[in-house]
């Protein structure tokens, strides 16, 4: 998995690629904590480049939610894969990401300011 | 040491060290089954994610991740059917205890969604644990089951 990650006002965009299984996971749930830590408010994750996740990638997303949630931050996903999606759909958890497949209308969603 | 090997056509064994670089050798074998399979897209997907969840609960959960415990694997290609056998060295655990991750106390929990996963997106699975000598799950997909 890589990650390009560009900062942008209070948060953060994270384009990632590859299948995010095996020990790419704890790369990613670093590379997420990295940005909370340093006082992301919002995160976009784009997953076009994403072909599959594993379940601890998808746990990975829900506390990141939870986290942001308790600072009143935002979380989207963006350009979801279908295979995601569909797996998004099966654990239910659609019903709470906010998943987008345009980036602007996603950084207005995350940050209204912008 | 990872090794993959051929033992008559339509079958293909795998054994791994229980570190998770490893789940990405796993990933290329699934992929070469689905193919042997001839699985449309859709159905590749869901068989690599079902196999990858198995494959990482055995090296996870079963063998903790010990590089001395192997994981194995055998892949049964058949005309109509897939069949993957998934064994561990770990004391094993009753699958109905683990909790459905749909339900308002687990939903929201970072973990717990593999089984589910798995039960989900193959045709059948089945386990066998043996507290002697680890856990075997058995996952099987049809083809054209329009699943």
């Amino acid at each position: 998995m890589r990650v390009d990650a560009k900062s942008k006002d209070n948060g953060a965009v994270l384009h990632l690629s590859g299948k995010i299984i095996g020990d790419s996971v704890p790369q990613f749930k670093q590379t997420i904590e990295d940005r909370l830590d340093a006082g992301a408010e919002w995160l976009i994750l784009d997953l076009a480049e994403v072909p599959l996740m594993d379940s601890s990638a998808l746990g990975t997303i829900v506390a990141t939610f939870l986290k942001l949630q308790d600072k009143n931050g935002r979380l989207a996903l963006l350009n979801a894969q279908k295979s995601i999606l569909d797996v998004l759909a099966i654990t239910k958890l659609d019903s709470l990401f906010e998943v987008y497949n345009d980036m602007q209308v996603a950084l207005r969603a995350v940050n209204p300011e912008i | 040491m990872a090794t993959e090997r051929t033992d008559h056509k339509g079958e293909i064994v795998l054994s791994i060290p229980s570190q998770d670089k490893y789940i990405y050798l796993l990933d290329l074998v699934v992929s070469y089954a689905s193919r042997e399979m001839d699985f449309d897209e859709e159905t590749a997907e869901q068989v690599n994610l079902a196999i990858i969840e198995a494959g990482t609960n055995a090296i996870r959960h079963g063998n903790k991740n010990d590089p001395e415990k192997t994981a194995q694997f055998r892949f049964q290609i058949a005309q109509d059917k897939l069949t993957v056998f998934v064994k561990d060295c770990g004391p094993g655990f009753n699958p109905e205890d683990v909790g459905d991750p749909l339900s308002p106390e687990n939903f929201m929990k970072p973990s717990g969604r593999g089984i589910f996963l798995m039960k989900a997106l193959m045709d059948e699975v089945e386990y066998r644990i043996d507290k002697g000598s680890g856990t075997e799950v058995r996952l099987v997909k049809y083809k054209d089951s329009g699943c």
